[in-house]
Order: structure tokens, then sequence, then C-alpha cells
């Protein structure tokens, strides 16, 4: 599938093939991700979305029987190649989950946890960390004066907001996002949209959502998924105003599934 | 109505069940407090123990307790971060899980009388405060593998999942995700098992001796609070002194759970 070179790419997938035990679930995917944008991956459960997302930063490895062919470009580097430090890969594209995942310890440390995993140890240098990592998810003001209270006092949306921050603190090029508002409220959703953004300015962003409104609001460019297979992916008014696939139409009109 | 009747039923057994523990704690407050004064917690025991205090066995208890926990709880620890966390879809933590279970089942003579073979006659260390807590951090160590390796697995696996995408590696994930939240079961493990071994008489009379002097090495046979109590109250050599021994066992466990307790708080609880 042909993409417009308007753009310059973060993220290029070439040919890539996913198969976990005997299901062939991610086939023959070609992509590429702009930088500094927000990217949405669209489509019905089960359509292999999540999973190619899991692909950018190898989290696909932890699981058992999977068997993963083809190359994902970050930048030049090709992050399945054998002499790839998977650690390094993870700190330079960090993700989010679904649900929000705040350890049970203070709100300092659940940011701290970060930078500390890749080296940093000096105190203040953590401090300046976690307070502009806080700022940049907007929950600065909210939590600045109990920073050391456990991070399990917090809304659920002040904990994604959170998980959002810990996965800045590591500085990383690429944030992932695997449908991190279908645990939140309206309001809670709203201002995660409102960071993600402010975040893309910085960062290269790749959200999973199965809300088509929150894709048509939030994204620059999105890519529809379909049975483990690319559709079509282009800048995001001109997939929700004029597809070019009739598929694509039905399910953002709502006529499939 | 029967809602009623059942809640009265519930409520029924409950009060018996605190009738029963008030009972014998306050028979044994009764009895052994007259006799517990600060020169019997701090003098050596005169006549085999008919007067003078308790001190050596306050020292004997707390040396073996403690030696034996800090053999056992790294290990124990150690083991469970292994079984739950590298081997987790393998056969080998079934072995193992069925083996603890067994252990720790076994009476405690059965480790006394291991104890008494391999310790203290194969390799030759005598009835001594080494013997005694070996024998009980083998004891102890089914115990903590098991309860351990029950609050490791609680653990979300979200936890581990975030923390590997954060970068971590598994060593990592493990402490600095994994064991602070398995951290509550995991004391409460280790509480079980202190619990278990200073109250062991069984297994301490067979491999720590029953000296009433004061143990100035580790080679040094010893006796604890239970063994004393179990030789004053058998041998009737003074039962009021037996009593009072008792109590103060009550005491140090009751001392220690606190002190626990405390400390959990202070590390996991005090920020929620």
């Amino acid at each position: 599938m042909e993409q417009k070179d308007s753009y310059n790419y973060k993220i290029r997938v070439d040919n890539l093939n996913l198969h976990f035990a005997a299901n062939h679930v991610l086939k023959g995917i070609n992509l590429n991700i702009p930088e500094n944008l927000i990217t949405a991956l669209i489509g019905p459960s089960g359509c292999g979305k999540s999973t190619l997302l899991k692909c950018l930063n190898r989290m696909n490895d932890i699981l058992p029987d999977v068997r993963i062919k083809g190359r994902v470009l970050l930048g030049d580097e090709d992050i399945y190649a054998d002499d790839v430090d998977v650690t390094n890969l993870r700190k330079k594209v960090g993700m989010v989950f679904q649900r929000p995942v705040a350890f049970p310890i203070s709100i300092y440390e659940n940011v701290a946890s970060a930078p500390r995993v890749h080296g940093v140890s000096h105190k203040g240098t953590l401090d300046n960390i976690v307070a502009s990592s806080l700022a940049k998810v907007g929950l600065w003001d909210e939590v600045a004066d109990k920073l050391h209270k456990s991070a399990l006092t917090l809304s659920l949306g002040q904990q994604q907001q959170l998980c959002i921050a810990r996965v800045i603190a590591s500085e990383p090029e690429v944030i992932l996002l695997d449908e991190p508002c279908s645990a939140l409220d309206p309001i809670s959703t709203m201002k995660i949209e409102e960071r993600m953004r402010q975040l893309a300015k910085n960062y290269t962003v790749v959200i999973v959502t199965h809300s088509m409104q929150q894709a048509a609001r939030a994204s620059d460019y999105t890519v529809f998924m379909l049975s483990g297979e690319i559709i079509e992916a282009c800048p995001t008014g001109e997939m929700f105003t004029s597809p070019k696939d009739s598929r694509t139409e039905n399910y953002i009109t709502g006529r499939l599934f | 109505m029967t809602d009623r009747r059942v809640t009265l039923l519930f409520a029924g057994i409950t009060g018996l069940t605190i009738v029963v523990l008030v009972f014998i704690i306050g028979y044994i407050m009764v009895n052994g407090l007259p006799g517990l004064t600060l020169s019997f917690l701090l003098e050596s025991p005169r006549e085999m123990g008919r007067t003078g205090g308790i001190f050596p066995a306050i020292v004997g208890t707390v040396l073996l307790t403690g030696i034996a926990l800090f053999i056992a709880a790294p290990v124990g620890i150690l083991t469970a971060v292994y079984l739950t966390e590298y081997t987790r879809d393998t056969w080998l933590p079934k072995v193992v899980r069925f083996g603890t279970e067994s252990l720790a089942g076994i009476p405690s003579i059965i480790f006394g009388l291991f104890g008494f073979l391999f310790f203290v006659i194969y390799l030759d260390l005598g009835w001594s405060v080494l013997s005694g807590a070996l024998t009980l951090s083998a004891m102890i160590l089914p115990t903590i593998v098991r309860t351990s390796e029950e609050a490791i697995r609680a653990v979300p696996d979200a936890y581990r999942e975030v923390s590997l995408a954060l970068g971590s590696t598994r060593w990592q994930t493990v402490t600095s995700v994994v064991l602070p939240s398995a951290k509550p079961g995991i004391m409460t493990g280790v509480m079980l098992a202190i619990g278990r071994a200073i109250g062991e008489t069984a297994a301490v009379i067979f491999t720590a001796g029953s000296s009433l002097r004061l143990p100035r090495t580790l080679l040094d046979s010893t006796r604890t609070l239970p063994v004393h109590f179990y030789i004053l109250a058998r041998e009737g050599i003074s039962l009021e002194n037996a009593y009072s021994t008792a109590f103060v066992l009550i005491l140090l466990i009751l001392a220690i759970n606190i002190a626990a307790h405390t400390i959990m708080n202070r590390l996991t609880g005090k920020e929620r």
C-alpha cells in the first residue's frame, strides 16, 4: 500500500508477520508512522492492532510461542536485529497500558522508577525529572504537595496520567498508548487527549483505540486494520471524510461489526 | 428471622473462641504473673530453675530463632522468587510445592531426629546453638517458601508487564516491583515461621540440648523458653516458674508480632 511522502517517518514497518501459536495474527504489515504526530490504530476487536503496537517495543517477546518475521525500523535501526538491547529500546519506545497500572508505592517513586531503572540515582536529578514529567502530563499542580503519598490514593484518571508521566520520565522518543482511556470517565479521557496533543510536539505518539470519535478527535494520522492486515492508512481528516476502501467506510460509519 | 438466628449462632461461636483464648492466656497470666519480676528476667537459674531467673533461656530462644530466621528467610524468599518468576510454567515449581507442602505437615520431632542424627552426630556439631538453629531453619523453610510463593504469585501480572515495558530487566522487576508489592504477604509468612520456631520444644531438645548456662559460642548447648518450662513442669521442679516462663514466652511472641506489624506498616501501609 502506498503512503504519501509528505511526512518525516519515525518508524517504518517492513513486511512484518507475526504468528502466535497456530494463528497468523499480523499478515505482511507495511506501515510508516510519522514523526511528532499522533497516529491512531483502529479496527474491530481481534484485528491485531494491539499486537502491532506491541511489536513496536518488542513487548510480544515476553509471550511464549510467538514468531515474528520482518523488520521494524526506528529511525535507521532495525529493532529486531540480533544486537539490539531490548531494555534500551523500551526506554526509547515507552508504553502506556489499557488499565492504569500505578505501583503501590508513592507517587514520586512511581515516576522515579523509570529513570532509576536506567541508572539515574542522583537525588537532585531525580527530583527534576519527576517534577518535569508530572508537569508535562498536567498532574504536577494536583500532586505537588503529596508526592510521597501512595499512588493508589489517586483517581483512575490521575493514575493513567501518572503512568504517562512515568513513561516520559525515561525520555522516550516514541510513546505507545494501548487503549489508554477505555477504563476512564469522559472528563479524564478529555484530559488525556489534551495531553497527547501537547506531547506530540516532542514525541511520536501511537495510540490504539476502539473509539472512532477518539481517533477522529485526537489523531493526525489513522490506520485501519482488519483481520491482521492494514486496509487503509492516511491522514485522519481524509479517512473520516473520504475513505478509499469500502470496508473502511463501513467500519467508520458503524455498518461493519 | 433465620438471618437473625444464624447471626446469633455465629456470634455465639465467635464468643466461644474468644472465651477459650482469654481463659488460656488469663490462666497463664494469673499463675505466671506473681513470679514475674525483673530479677526473674535478668538472673541465671539456680537449683535447676527452682529459684533464680531465666535469662539464659531468653538468650537461647532469641539466638536460636534469630539464626534460624537469618538462614531460612533469604533462602526461602529467593527460592520462591525463582519458582514464580523464573520457572513458572515448568514442572519444577510443582515438584517443589509438593515437597514443601509435605515437609510443612511433618511433626517437628521428625525434624528433631533428623537434626540430631545429621547436625549433632554426623557433622559433629554436638548439642549446640548451631545444631538447633540449623534444624529450626530446615523446619521453617517450607512455611517461608510456600507463603512467599503465594504472595509473589498474587502480584498482578500487569505490574511485571509495565515494569518490563519501562525497560527493566527481569531482576530489576523482581527487586523494584514484585518484592515490594509482595512484602506484606511475605512478612506474614515470616511471622508464622517465627511463631513456629520460637515455640518449638521437641526439635530443640534433640539438637540444642538443655544446658542452663549462658551460651558463649555457637557451639555451646543452650535451652529455649519452651524447653525450660517443659523441663520445669515435667520434672516437677517448679510449677510457679514454669507458668512465669510460659508467660514470658507469650509476651515475647506478642512483642515480636507488634514489632513486625509496626515495621510492616512503616514500610508499606503508612502512605495509604
